[in-house]
């Protein structure tokens, strides 16, 4: 694949080694609808089950938090913030935290793309990786995954499902990346168009709150937003530099997305959005 | 003790010690096997029904069977040090417990991977952490540090 970025290089001029493919969420144009939730679970075939209002048991790789700034009426002020995998790149000597962790290399970091993979055949449920993750983005099969009788025939052929025992977690629509790729080469391509691979959640967002593209390309929306002065990672103290970042322009929101314990986090209360 | 009546076994009787009524023999046998038949209950309810059956949840991944394996993992590292003083450092005095220490470890450490079989999700692959290790994961060294202990406690006590 390297010679492919070296030609995709010169081809472009402008571009770094590899894609690192990210997102920024603008969380004041968010309105906590849940559209990212739903069009994930289709396109990445996530089972669901009779009462999926069991948060902490069910199967979400895209899951919408609200936080309040605990203040009361008339400053009471709400956000909400879809968190889908922040795929880590890691910095100097921290590294992704689960990719380190995983016994069985059964997830990995692309340096091709910036995406952390999960190999599903071969991760075999220790859910050490669950333990590790600061954003609760994994998810582990309790159940063997069962969709009502003839849905199965809506499932995404793209997208393999997951058996039971296996921890499971957002992509960032690899298979879309996949496609999109093969598209291009089929055309004597070396380079992906911003519009030809975005996730799904991107796509569903009604409000535009979603952008997705390769932060190291200039030409990508997501290069620019994500330097915006009001722009922020969750928990950046960890040193895990995800790839998803956010903006709000709300002083409060910013300091609750960062901080993380004591002092930092106080008068903002966490509740998981139903 | 009367040689004529005494049983058969009656010189591997540790001293002062004598055998106990059968039904009493059959109660403590009982008691003993209660936890363990949870145990394999639990562990089938878990190969069967998959492990949701624990109440473990995607917030609490590991539950408090960790504790119970890392208590079992230290009284095993008990046991295998114990070893360790007394056929390389040769220490003496050990001669009267090490017998009794090693057999402990093999049980603990045979137990602990067990507890490890059950608790992971796919149990057949539980192999992929040496034919895939990441030597950078912690459970990558414990899987292999409790696999060679105890494979060299069993063979401590192999004839």
């Amino acid at each position: 694949m390297k010679e492919v970025h070296h030609e995709a290089e010169e081809h472009h001029g402008a571009h770094k080694k590899t894609y690192k493919y990210g997102m920024v969420v603008d969380l004041d144009k968010c309105t906590g609808c849940g559209a990212c939730m739903v069009a994930c679970m289709a396109e990445n075939n996530l089972p669901f089950r009779k009462d999926n209002s069991d948060r902490v048991r069910s199967q979400l790789w895209m899951r919408v938090y609200k936080i309040s700034n605990g203040r009361p009426f008339p400053d009471t002020d709400i956000s909400y913030i879809p968190r889908p995998c922040q795929h880590c790149e890691g910095s100097g000597h921290h590294h992704t935290p689960c990719v380190s962790v995983c016994p069985a290399t059964a997830t990995d970091y692309s340096h091709e793309t910036g995406i952390v993979s999960q190999v599903y055949t071969r991760c075999f449920g220790c859910r050490y990786c669950m333990a590790a993750c600061p954003y609760h983005v994994r998810v582990f099969n309790w159940w063997d995954p069962t969709w009502p009788k003839g849905m199965e025939k809506y499932l995404n052929p793209d997208v393999s499902v997951r058996m039971r025992g296996v921890v499971e977690k957002c992509s960032f629509c690899y298979h879309r990346y996949q496609r999109a790729k093969n598209k291009a080469y089929a055309e004597g391509r070396r380079e992906l168009h911003e519009d030809e691979y975005q996730t799904a959640c991107t796509q569903a967002c009604p409000a535009g709150a979603i952008t997705f593209g390769d932060l190291n390309n200039p030409e990508h929306k997501v290069h620019k937003l994500k330097k915006s002065r009001y722009a922020f990672r969750l928990l950046e103290k960890l040193g895990t530099n995800p790839k998803v970042y956010y903006v709000s322009t709300r002083d409060w929101v910013r300091k609750a997305g960062k901080a993380y314990a004591g002092e930092e986090a106080k008068g903002v209360t966490h509740v998981t959005h139903a | 003790m009367d040689s004529a009546s005494a049983p058969f076994d009656s010189a591997l009787f540790p001293e002062g010690t004598k055998r106990c009524q059968f039904k009493w023999f059959l109660f403590w046998v009982a008691v003993l096997h209660g936890p363990l038949m949870i145990g394999v209950i639990a562990a089938l309810m878990c190969w069967g029904l998959a492990l949701n059956v624990t109440y473990l949840n995607n917030n609490y991944p590991f539950g408090l069977w960790i504790a119970a394996d890392l208590g079992i993992i230290a009284l095993g590292a008990g046991a295998f040090f114990t070893g360790f003083l007394r056929y390389i450092v040769n220490i003496e005095e050990l001669k009267n417990i090490v017998n009794y220490a090693v057999v402990i470890g093999v049980i603990c450490y045979a137990t602990a991977q067990g507890i490890l079989g059950v608790d992971i999700g796919q149990p057949l692959r539980g192999w992929f952490i040496f034919w895939h290790a990441n030597v950078h994961s912690m459970l990558t060294e414990v899987a292999f540090c409790i696999t060679c202990y105890s494979w060299s406690c069993a063979s401590s006590i192999s004839p």
